[in-house]
């Protein structure tokens, strides 16, 4: 619960330097506003991310934009069946240190402010899970010893929907770890011609930098200083328990509803939306407006439901629609308007 | 709070508030007014005053107002509830909600009214139906009063004078007693029907066909003994001339009137009928004078006695007249003919067919004989084809053929 709140000055600085993070990367991800937008409120909101798109869409692109324009130091890790957990944390290495031999701990490629963990899905459950400890506790331990990761530190998972063969579906205790899951859509027409015109095979484009980290940890610091009315969070508890079998007519299609974790990460991201947007408060659109990418990775469907076509955004979107953002009803003699 | 901001959220109050306090109150004020409506209804129907129905009414919209006052306490928007709907029905962001907790500034207020509207017919719903009530109890016209004479309880009068009659009749024991105990238990049957049924066409006909029953029993009665009587003093007059073939004539005569005498509804007393069994007319001279004479008076009185409780029960009148008969139906006599010179014609009074012509008549005699021709049949059309040849005289036909001398004289002399 924070006490001190932030001034007009500070809300004016704060999103207009957003607001710049969010054009230098529309220059170099073309037709992908929306999906920035939501990068940038997961990274405010000190989330880890998951980027589900088809190949080629800019998923590796979008995470070295990011660490060029934060001035973040960025790793890509490719999953692969064979990578073992110790290929990403890093090993112990048996050295000779002033005459004396000792196992000395070889960073990995997790060390690093931004991790790009590109076909998480294609890892081994083994490996998948040595992401748990480092995205939970921003820490690696090994042999014993804790192993603390940079600040700030972000994991970029990317996952391919449609080559399910050799893959290994992450867990949901994986899943929850991931504040959002986005998908990327292809751009339209107008999209292509502009990637047509400003990129040229085999040349990277490249971002400007306009945050530094520590400007960055300041942003997130300034994220917990966005007051949260009762109200919100009373929705978003209400949103969150609907999604629990039994307490909604959408919950029908759930086996398995959102974690606390949920709900936390929820009114973390509603902050992050609000600060990105220049007010010093939550309000319910700002909920609703992230939602779908908190909550979609979370539910687990029933079998009924998944055969209907029915995903976890569209129930979550169901929810959206079903939890009125009032607690409290109006009397029948009056409606809104 | 700036006080600008508090007016609309106090509005914003006001209205849910209000909302809620109406959707608990207006089920109880139906109630409450129903009952009010139908008290004074039936107030108005006693026309006794009807201001205990009003209080009643008053009363129960006052607890129907408190319960649910206490029905709507946990529903009542609090400040940052109402805050909150402004905030969202003018896209505020929840700035206000913020404002209220100290965090940032208030906005200005926008020129815009409160973000609810009434939902018209569910707010005037209850007010028309309470008003429909009152109204309708009020203003509704009483059905036409009953009459205050107590129709259903009286019978109908034959009754009393059938009974009247069989009272009389056992009193001066004119007949056997068993006839009269008859009548009074079909009376009784009568009068066993439900109240509703008394005045029933079936009931009425039934007292009718009794009363018709009585009346020709008690003729035929009467009559038998008064032939019977006039027969007693013809032999006892012409004890001396009366030839066997003639005492043998009137034995037989009085064998009849014996028999109708001891049959039929109404039978004459067992000890004058034994009286009349032991008189033998063929032997007219052995017969004691005085014990004829004292028969023929029995028999005289017994007639006598039975024209009078038959006038006294309103059977017959005093002047001889056989009644009306039954049930009066039907406009009666008219007053004028359609014809121009007839207007000046007095009502005629009709007049009921003198029963005394009949009587020495008996059953099958044959009274009149008349050679005559109804005009329709005489008359010849004359019509062929359809044609009409002649325009009829049935009118004269009648008068010179129907009409008897008597009749002719005195409607000439009344159309001269």
């Amino acid at each position: 619960m924070t006490t001190e709140t932030l001034t007009e000055k500070d809300l004016k600085m704060t999103s207009e330097k957003l607001a710049q993070v969010r054009r230098e990367l529309n220059q170099v991800l073309f037709g992908q506003e929306a999906l920035i937008d939501q990068v940038v409120i997961c990274l405010l909101a000190r989330g880890h991310l998951l980027l589900e798109g088809l190949p080629g869409l800019g998923k590796t692109e979008l995470v070295r934009a990011l660490s060029q324009v934060l001035g973040l130091e960025s790793k890509r890790i490719q999953f692969t069946p064979d990578l073992l957990p110790g290929d990403i944390t890093g090993n112990p290495m048996l050295q000779d240190v002033d005459g004396e031999r000792k196992f000395i701990f070889q960073p990995g490629p997790l060390f690093s402010q931004l991790v790009l963990a590109d076909e998480i899905n294609r890892a081994s459950p083994k490996t998948q899970s040595a992401l748990l400890e480092a995205m939970q506790e921003h820490r690696v331990t090994s042999m014993g010893e804790r192993h603390t990761l940079p600040e700030p530190f972000f994991v970029l998972a990317t996952q391919n929907p449609i080559e399910l063969e050799g893959t290994y579906p992450l867990p949901e205790a994986q899943l929850d770890r991931f504040l959002f899951k986005l998908h990327i859509q292809a751009g339209g027409a107008d999209v292509l011609q502009r990637i047509v015109e400003n990129r040229q095979l085999g040349e990277e484009a490249k971002g400007a930098e306009i945050l530094k980290p520590q400007e960055l940890q300041a942003l997130m610091q300034q994220v917990k200083r966005i007051y949260l009315p009762e109200v919100v969070s009373n929705y978003i508890a209400r949103l969150v328990h609907a999604s629990h079998k039994g307490e909604s007519e959408a919950s029908k299609s759930i086996k398995y509803g959102a974690s606390p974790r949920a709900a936390i990460g929820l009114a973390a991201a509603g902050r992050a939306r609000a600060l990105m947007q220049g007010r010093e408060n939550v309000s319910y659109e700002d909920i609703k407006a992230v939602v779908v990418p908190v909550l979609q990775h979370r539910l687990v469907l029933e079998y009924h439901a998944k055969l209907e076509g029915l995903d976890g955004s569209k129930v979550a979107e169901a929810l959206v629609e079903e939890v009125p953002a009032h607690a409290d009803k109006l009397p029948p003699v009056l409606k809104e308007g | 709070m700036p006080i600008s901001w508090k007016r609309k959220a106090s509005a914003m109050r006001l209205r849910v508030n209000f909302g809620w306090f109406w959707t608990y109150f207006s089920p109880g004020m139906l109630v409450s007014l129903a009952l009010c409506g139908v008290l004074v209804w039936l107030l108005r129907l006693q026309k006794v005053g009807t201001e205990p129905a009003w209080a009643l009414g008053f009363g129960g919209l006052i607890v129907s107002a408190l319960i649910a006052r206490s029905q709507c306490q946990d529903k009542c928007m609090n400040w940052e509830k109402a805050f909150s709907r402004l905030d969202v029905g003018w896209g505020l962001n929840h700035r206000l909600v913020s404002a209220l907790q100290g965090v940032g500034d208030w906005p200005m207020v926008p020129d815009a009214k409160i973000p609810l509207k009434v939902k018209s017919g569910f707010f005037l719903a209850p007010l028309l139906l309470g008003a429909l009530f009152l109204s309708s109890a009020w203003y509704l016209p009483l059905p036409p009063e009953r009459s205050t004479l107590d129709t259903t309880r009286m019978e109908p009068p034959d009754w009393k004078t059938l009974e009247a009659l069989a009272d009389e009749l056992e009193e001066q024991d004119l007949v056997e007693e068993d006839a009269t105990q008859a009548l009074k238990r079909e009376v009784e049957q009568l009068r066993q029907k439900p109240m509703e049924e008394w005045y029933d066409p079936s009931t009425l006909e039934a007292t009718d066909r009794l009363r018709s029953r009585m009346h020709r029993d008690s003729e035929r009665l009467m009559q038998a003994m008064n032939h019977t009587s006039m027969l007693l003093q013809l032999a006892d007059t012409g004890r001396d001339q009366l030839t066997p073939g003639q005492q043998q004539a009137m034995q037989d005569y009085l064998q009849q009137m014996r028999e109708q005498m001891g049959q039929g509804g109404l039978q004459v007393n067992e000890n004058l009928l034994q009286q009349l069994r032991e008189v033998d007319l063929t032997r007219l001279q052995q017969i004691d004078r005085a014990q004829l004479q004292q028969l023929e008076q029995a028999l005289m009185e017994n007639g006598e006695g039975m024209e009078q409780a038959l006038v006294a029960a309103g059977l017959i009148s005093m002047d001889g007249d056989s009644g009306m008969g039954g049930i009066s139906r039907g406009g009666g006599p008219t007053d004028l003919s359609l014809r121009d010179f007839e207007t000046s014609v007095e009502p005629v009074v009709p007049m009921a067919l003198d029963p005394g012509s009949m009587e020495n008549a008996r059953m099958g005699d044959l009274l009149e004989v008349r050679d005559t021709v109804h005009g329709d049949e005489r008359t010849d059309p004359g019509s062929i084809g359809g044609a009409v040849a002649s325009e009829g005289g049935s009118g004269e036909v009648v008068w010179d053929q129907d009409v008897l001398p008597a009749e002719q004289k005195v409607l000439k002399a009344f159309f001269k």
